[in-house]
């Protein structure tokens, strides 16, 4: 077993075949980052969380993820319990023409459990890109990029709440670019 | 407290901005990104910053665009260093400040469509293009077309009415991937002729004729004539060295067009080739496809959009099982026919065949000759592992499995009943018995398919326990 700490001092009893999901984590584990260990480690210290365990199977102390709150892990970890054992990506596949390949396909299952408010979506996507879990961030990007797919400027300010801070000044300038390019 | 969306980092937004746009879009529309970049400032620089969002200029029929236009110019700068991708749908003034660009200029893709204008490659850019790897061309009708030459060049594409003389693609050193589509005329000699100046070409596919040829049409019998003249069909005049991937699609005249040419297929009359020698080699894959009557009365082009030839371009770089194909639905092909069996028995490491046949469940004097060339290559196919027949003639599928010389390696046997048409008999018993029969001969035998029957007869009998046995019923 391996146990993780969230920043809010939760701490999750987690399998290790579940846990190593997390490329970050599976590479703590084999002492391969060290340096995201101790990181991680001075942080919680710092802010009074540094949690000592003595009695947890493979490992006497937990993991501690200062990134990520409990609600957030307990997603990410329900998402990793229901793929344990699928094939982990292998190697770099993050070159432009893969990005084109790739469709926004996304099961049923990772559908539904990504089904869940603008916050905790975003909020997966960051604990997903902060543990490497490549599959995860796949699904929220897709999923968010679902969302925003043939929708104007505006819509996708009001969808999420942007502001449009650009000048009057910027704005016709950028108006006049989007004429040529929408002149197909 | 930040948005949450604005806590993404840049990577991340990139990477969901990519997603949201349709792949098929990429290609012709290529300016999405503009949109994003009008969301807010912290968009604009996320989409500024990447190269990659600007690396293709794409001029269409409609767009009142032009290649001088200062946005042109702005793409080209927020591109970087990237290798450039310009797509022109009609005819441009010359762009005269492509200046330091030029060498970045990967691909080329100029299409004139319902323009008649003539502009040759050459003219839409005034600087030399060094670095072009992809040049795809085509016009509505020219035989004037000149194409200089291009060292770099790698893949090139040709698609016009009438294939002039000047097209053809001569001095291109690095080219490996090439393909010629015409629906008129092309200079079939020149072409072949050409060929032999390829060294590094690899992939070959040649498509063309159409439905009804003009009588003006410049490749009919004396061509072909003159090559059997020479002891030579047009397969061993095709002798790049390294070609690898052949695909031709030849377009028959239709049969209400009854004259003396009827069985020319746009010149290419098969049925005056008397001797064939086709070199495998390592040619790993011969497709040779012949199609007429199914087209589509609107489908008069034979450019459809049937096949994808850029996913082919992709894909053919990774490794093909080896494959023969042959797809014939006409018994004015049969002449084609005639080359399987050599083709097999020339190919060492033929181990899959995949044969496709229509409309041949009524034996004819015409069409037990195909199935006699049929029969006698599959018989010559010693290396043979994985064979699927596919269409309504059973009997001559049954005729094979009841042959003594049945391939001894053979391990996988599938077929598939397809007819539009007839009313589908019951051939999946004395089948099926068949094959639990042969399974005793290819001790290798241990897998069975059986799709596209409509009704399973009672009683069907179970193969043999070793056999593993798959039916899918439609």
């Amino acid at each position: 077993m391996v146990i993780l700490a969230t920043s809010d001092n939760e701490q999750f009893n987690v399998d290790k075949e579940v846990a190593e999901r997390s490329v970050l984590i599976k590479n703590m584990l084999e002492g391969e980052n060290p340096i995201a260990l101790a990181v991680a480690f001075v942080y919680m210290k710092l802010n009074g969380s540094f949690i000592r365990h003595e009695d947890v199977g493979e490992s006497d102390q937990s993991i501690p993820l200062p990134n990520i709150t409990s609600p957030v892990l307990k997603k990410v970890l329900e998402y990793c319990e229901h793929h344990r054992g699928e094939p982990l990506p292998s190697g770099d596949t993050d070159n432009a023409d893969d990005v084109r390949k790739r469709t926004t396909d996304i099961s049923e299952w990772d559908q539904k459990f990504i089904t869940v408010d603008q916050e905790m979506l975003f909020e997966i996507i960051l604990a997903a890109n902060y543990l490497d879990i490549k599959p995860l961030l796949d699904v929220g990007c897709k999923t968010v990029a679902n969302m925003i797919k043939g929708k104007t400027p505006e819509e996708i300010r009001k969808l999420f709440n942007i502001v449009n801070d650009f000048t009057p000044e910027e704005e016709a300038q950028i108006k006049k670019e989007n004429e040529w390019a929408e002149d197909r | 407290m930040a948005l949450p969306i604005n806590r993404l980092p840049p990577e991340i937004l990139v990477a969901i901005i990519n997603l949201s746009l349709p792949r098929s879009a990429n290609e012709f529309k290529p300016y999405p990104y503009f949109r994003y970049s009008w969301i807010c400032r912290r968009w604009r620089s996320v989409a500024l910053d990447n190269p990659m969002f600007w690396n293709r200029i794409v001029i269409t029929h409609w767009s009142s665009k032009n290649m001088n236009h200062p946005m042109v110019r702005e793409v080209l700068l927020r591109s970087h260093t990237l290798p450039l991708d310009f797509i022109i749908y009609k005819p441009v003034p010359a762009f005269h400040e492509l200046g330091p660009h030029a060498n970045r200029v990967r691909m080329l893709r100029i299409g004139h469509g319902v323009y008649n204008t003539l502009y040759p490659p050459s003219s839409y850019f005034t600087s030399i293009l060094p670095s072009l790897k992809m040049l795809f061309l085509e016009y509505t009708n020219t035989t004037q077309l000149s194409i200089e030459p291009l060292p770099n060049l790698q893949a090139l594409e040709v698609t016009v009415n009438n294939l002039g003389n000047l097209a053809i693609p001569h001095h291109f050193p690095n080219l490996w991937w090439l393909h010629l589509g015409y629906g008129g005329t092309m200079p079939l000699l020149l072409l072949l002729e050409a060929l032999h100046n390829l060294p590094c070409l690899r992939v070959l596919y040649l498509f063309g004729g159409q439905r009804n040829p003009p009588d003006d049409l410049t490749i009919t019998f004396h061509h072909l004539e003159a090559l059997i003249t020479n002891n030579s069909s047009i397969l061993n005049l095709i002798t790049a060295p390294k070609l690898i991937y052949l695909e031709c699609i030849l377009y028959l005249k239709t049969s209400s067009m009854s004259n003396e040419n009827d069985n020319c297929l746009c010149g290419f009359d098969f049925s005056k080739i008397t001797k064939l020698q086709i070199e495998i080699n390592h040619k790993r894959e011969v497709y040779i496809m012949g199609k007429v009557d199914t087209l589509d009365d609107d489908d008069m082009t034979p450019f459809s959009t049937k096949i994808d030839h850029r996913w082919a371009f992709n894909e053919l770089t990774s490794s093909y099982p080896n494959e023969f194909y042959i797809q014939t639905d006409l018994p004015a092909i049969s002449h084609l026919l005639s080359l399987f069996p050599v083709i097999v028995k020339e190919s060492n490491n033929l181990d899959k065949i995949i044969l496709k046949f229509l409309n041949l469940s009524e034996r004819t004097s015409e069409n037990n000759e195909e199935i006699s060339f049929f029969l006698d290559g599959l018989r010559s196919a010693k290396n043979l592992r994985n064979l699927t027949v596919v269409g309504n003639d059973f009997v001559t599928f049954c005729e094979y499995l009841n042959d003594g010389r049945l391939c001894p390696n053979l391990e996988r046997l599938a077929y598939s009943y397809y007819d539009q048409d007839s009313e589908e008999p019951d051939f999946l018993h004395p089948l099926l018995n068949l094959m639990v029969e042969r399974s005793r001969i290819c001790p290798q035998l241990l897998e069975v398919e059986l799709t596209g029957f409509r009704t399973v007869p009672h009683g069907a009998p179970g193969p043999a326990e070793r056999l593993g046995l798959r039916l899918i019923q439609n």
